[in-house]
């Protein structure tokens, strides 16, 4: 058997070629990039006219079938004697001062609760039931056992706010500690690690996708906690101050309220996703644009 | 330290047993095995500091009933007819709010998560309504709707609507191009696409949304009930604070647990029977 | 010279008990690694290999049969189990941490043993880094560099720690064939180097051939030693010796054995025990 082979002949470019190529190639590349600027052009449109539907179809509602509920231009105008109102921003800092103590508590407890069930397996079978029994229970169910346990309500809040965010946060915490790769604890002890150090180079790195994700979620909750908390029995706060609108036929002025309550719980959620794109850096893969 | 798990099949058997010896074996140790030992022996020490520390007084659980107590409220209270009544009423609502959201959440999902400009006119205006926390809704809804059941059967819709929605945009959207494709080359029309490949292949994503919007609609449930009156479990909670029978409150409270539990259990166990293509190693 | 890296295994068995059912993984293994040698185990997929490793490198107790390193019994039975430094181990699917960058998850090693000071383990690392050409990407996340160069970096990570034995587990099986070609010649450039001990894992019989200094052929399960061959081709080795006729020899010799093990392997319809 004669083995064949050969060289294979270089091509013939003629002159100019290249040149025209490439202006072609030119040309299909900057009608991309304008494409590309229109088409998010084009997104913006788009949402806008998704918020204009949404404000004529309420619009629109309020007055021919929901007659009770105050249309946009009305709770529009509610918005500037609340703006001067001392009550109105005791009644928000109140809210908040309550979520962030609920929701600190929480992710104090819960994450290094958290990582360590999902990283020793002793400790989840300890922890395990009691979190999973508890865990179905509504954080609203403990308002009137919160309330017997703590008396006065300005702690029983922070306790409901406590109990909302914390399964989320713990929940997430262990499966972040899961779902770190065996690999990588193996990797640590080749390399002479103390427990200490494991957790510190491995589990609470690993996790902590799944640890801001959980703390997301457990700050949702917090915030309906607290409202749900406040319109049950309190005295302060933006719930609290909804419910008396509604009670003081001040209709406009509960938009205003949810408006508020909104943004406040997007501020929050906001905050801890630029956590997450700092610490989070290392997950971004760069792909050729 | 963990250990490789070898594959079972078809292994070298050091020593033979018979298939009886083997199930015996493996039932036996499933469930005495020291997992579960520790499990149950943290949960009666949990009993334990629970009753002793009621029945002493010590604070913070002064003034909470015994574990006896409320195992006496429990025998007491569950052959009345009140109490399945509300376990009735609030079943009910759960499943007319979760049924409307899933009717209107699905395809809306699908739909937003199949054409990129469906999600850019929907998405802005649900991004803006969803921070504002479910509870805060609740004069709004009474105002909207004067039927008093038909707003808190909104406020569940609304509960379950979230989870449904973002969950079915996922499992499209995470769909790989590949099976499009695939489908596309074998020469479907668009309504195929959709029927056989998108809906079948988001079906795992929309159970879970299922199965997290269940989990919220006990909650909104109790919180409405608790709120707006009437009957169910949530109302029984307060009407039970109101007339001071403490036992009752944290017997229905393990009620709700439960319930909401069970209620994700099944949606769940019907997800993973409509979609045994799943491979779960 | 290089004296330390003698390992010896003696009649090592591991037996596993999942819930009833008793699995035989390896029976009487007994061989020895000569210090400075480069040993590797050629079997297919599920027959031991990667427990006869863990076992070695301290993951995982055998059931029967001692470990001696350098005349120190370092693994038996009754031992805990006790992995560390001294017999590092390159993973299969990469173990890089993906939080850190590539200096930092090579001086991870020195600086939380306390072995070496901050300035001289940085020192250190760039010197090894250079060595591999990645020194331009010192300060990249693991996820935005190339497979080929995730495994030089860990494979400088294992060396900076200076251990007695290297235990390799298949680092190269997820990479493609021409990279593969690239990562023998770097190994190979290395091994001439420093002469460590090292116990290269594989299911590719070339490889093997090609990298090491003594070849093992083990049976599907339970995983015993079947065959050896002495590979006598003098180093430095580069690509062109796998045209050379004294590897085709030594192919010869053990393709037959290996292939007989892997149809086994087959009908038995072993599973992948890697994803």
């Amino acid at each position: 058997m004669k083995a064949t082979s050969g060289e294979v002949r270089e091509s013939h470019v003629t002159e100019g070629f290249l040149e025209d190529v490439g202006a072609k190639y030119k040309q299909i590349y900057l009608k991309r990039r304008e494409q590309v600027k229109i088409d998010r052009v084009i997104t913006v449109i788009e949402g806008a006219i998704g918020i204009t539907a949404f404000v004529v179809m309420w619009y629109t509602l309020s007055h021919t079938i929901m007659t009770n509920v105050p249309d946009p231009i009305m709770a529009a105008k509610a918005a500037i004697p609340l703006i001067t109102d001392l009550r109105f921003y005791k009644g928000a800092a109140n809210s908040f001062y309550q979520v962030i103590v609920g929701f600190l508590v929480a992710c104090a407890i819960g994450i290094p609760l958290g990582l360590i069930m999902g990283w020793r397996r002793t400790l989840y079978d300890v922890f395990g039931p009691i979190v999973e029994i508890l865990r179905p229970v509504p954080p609203v169910a403990w308002i009137p056992l919160a309330i017997i346990i703590f008396i006065k309500l300005e702690f029983s809040t922070p306790f409901i706010v406590f109990i909302g965010a914390f399964f989320p946060v713990v929940i997430n915490s262990w499966l972040g500690a899961q779902s770190i790769d065996l690999s990588l604890y193996r990797a640590i002890l080749c390399l002479g690690a103390s427990p200490r150090q494991v957790f510190r180079h491995v589990v609470f790195p690993g996790a902590l996708p799944y640890i801001l994700a959980g703390m997301q979620i457990g700050m949702g909750v917090a915030w309906v906690c607290v409202v749900a908390a406040e319109m049950m029995g309190g005295k302060f706060g933006l719930g609290y101050l909804t419910w008396e609108s509604y009670n003081l036929i001040r209709y406009p002025e509960i938009i205003i309220c949810m408006a508020s309550l909104g943004s406040m719980g997007y501020a929050c959620s906001a905050a801890i996703r630029a956590l997450s794109n700092k610490y989070l850096a290392w997950k971004k893969v760069y792909t050729a644009r | 330290m963990e250990v490789t798990k070898p594959s079972h099949e078809n292994a070298t058997v050091y020593r033979k047993y018979s298939a009886f010896q083997r199930i015996s074996r493996k039932s036996y140790q499933g469930v005495f095995n020291t997992s579960n030992l520790r499990g149950i022996l943290s949960l009666a020490a949990a009993l334990l500091l629970w009753q002793v520390f009621s029945k002493y007084k010590i604070p913070p659980l002064a003034l909470v009933p015994t574990p006896h107590e409320v195992l006496q409220e429990a025998i007491r209270f569950v052959p009345t007819r009140t109490f399945w009544w509300s376990v009735i009423f609030s079943s009910g609502r759960i499943f007319v709010g979760f049924f409307t959201g899933c009717l209107l959440g699905i395809p809306l999902g699908i739909f937003m998560g199949w054409k990129r400009h469906v999600k850019n006119v929907a998405f802005p205006v649900y991004e803006l309504v969803r921070p504002v926390p479910l509870l805060s809704w609740v004069p709004l809804s009474v105002l909207m709707f004067p039927l008093t059941e038909v707003s808190i059967v909104f406020l569940l819709f609304l509960a379950a609507f979230y989870p449904i929605v973002i969950n079915t945009i996922l499992g499209v959207e995470n769909l790989p191009a590949s099976y499009v494709n695939g489908a596309l080359s074998l020469g479907s029309k668009p309504i195929d696409i959709l029927w056989h490949v998108i809906i079948p292949g988001a079906l795992p994503s929309i159970f879970t949304g299922m199965a997290l919007s269940i989990g919220f609609e006990w909650v909104a449930c109790v919180a409405a009930e608790m709120l707006a009156g009437g009957f169910g479990l949530g109302y029984t909670i307060w009407e039970a604070y109101v007339f001071s029978i403490y036992p009752r409150i944290i017997f229905c409270m393990f009620a709700i647990g439960l319930s909401g539990y069970l209620f994700g259990a099944v949606v769940r166990a019907v997800g993973s029977q409509m979609t045994r293509w799943r491979q779960i190693y | 010279m290089m004296k330390e890296g003698h390992v010896e295994i003696k009649d090592v068995s591991k037996i596993y008990d999942p819930l009833g059912v008793n699995v035989l993984a390896l029976e009487h293994c007994t061989f020895e690694i000569k210090p400075g040698e480069f040993m590797a185990i050629v079997g297919p997929s599920g027959c031991g290999k990667t427990t006869l490793l863990n076992i070695i490198a301290g993951f995982d107790t055998a059931t029967q049969g001692e470990i001696w390193v350098d005349g120190v019994c370092v693994a038996s039975p009754r031992n805990r189990l006790t992995p560390g430094p001294d017999r590092l181990v390159v993973f299969q699917h990469g173990a890089l941490f993906p939080w850190k960058t590539v200096l930092e998850n090579v001086t991870l090693g020195p600086s939380m043993q306390g072995t070496m000071g901050h300035k001289e383990v940085t020192e250190r690392a760039r010197e090894l880094l250079r060595v591999a050409g990645l020194e331009a990407f010192e300060n990249e996340y693991p996820m935005n560099i190339s497979s080929g160069m995730q495994r030089r970096v860990e494979i400088v990570r294992a060396l900076i720690n200076e251990p007695k034995i290297l235990l390799l587990d298949e680092p190269f099986r997820a990479l493609d064939a021409m990279t593969k070609t690239v990562m023998h010649k770097y190994l190979l450039d290395l091994f001439d180097l420093t002469h460590k001990t090292v116990l290269f894992i594989t299911h590719d019989l070339d490889e093997s051939i090609y990298l090491s200094d003594r070849v093992f052929v083990m049976t599907t399960r339970p995983g015993k030693l079947k065959k050896w061959i002495n590979v006598a081709i003098p180093r430095p080795r580069d690509i062109r010796t796998k045209v050379t006729d004294a590897y085709f020899e030594l192919r010869k010799e053990a393709i037959e054995a290996v292939h007989e093990e892997a149809l086994k392997a087959f009908e038995r319809g072993e599973r992948e025990l890697a994803r």
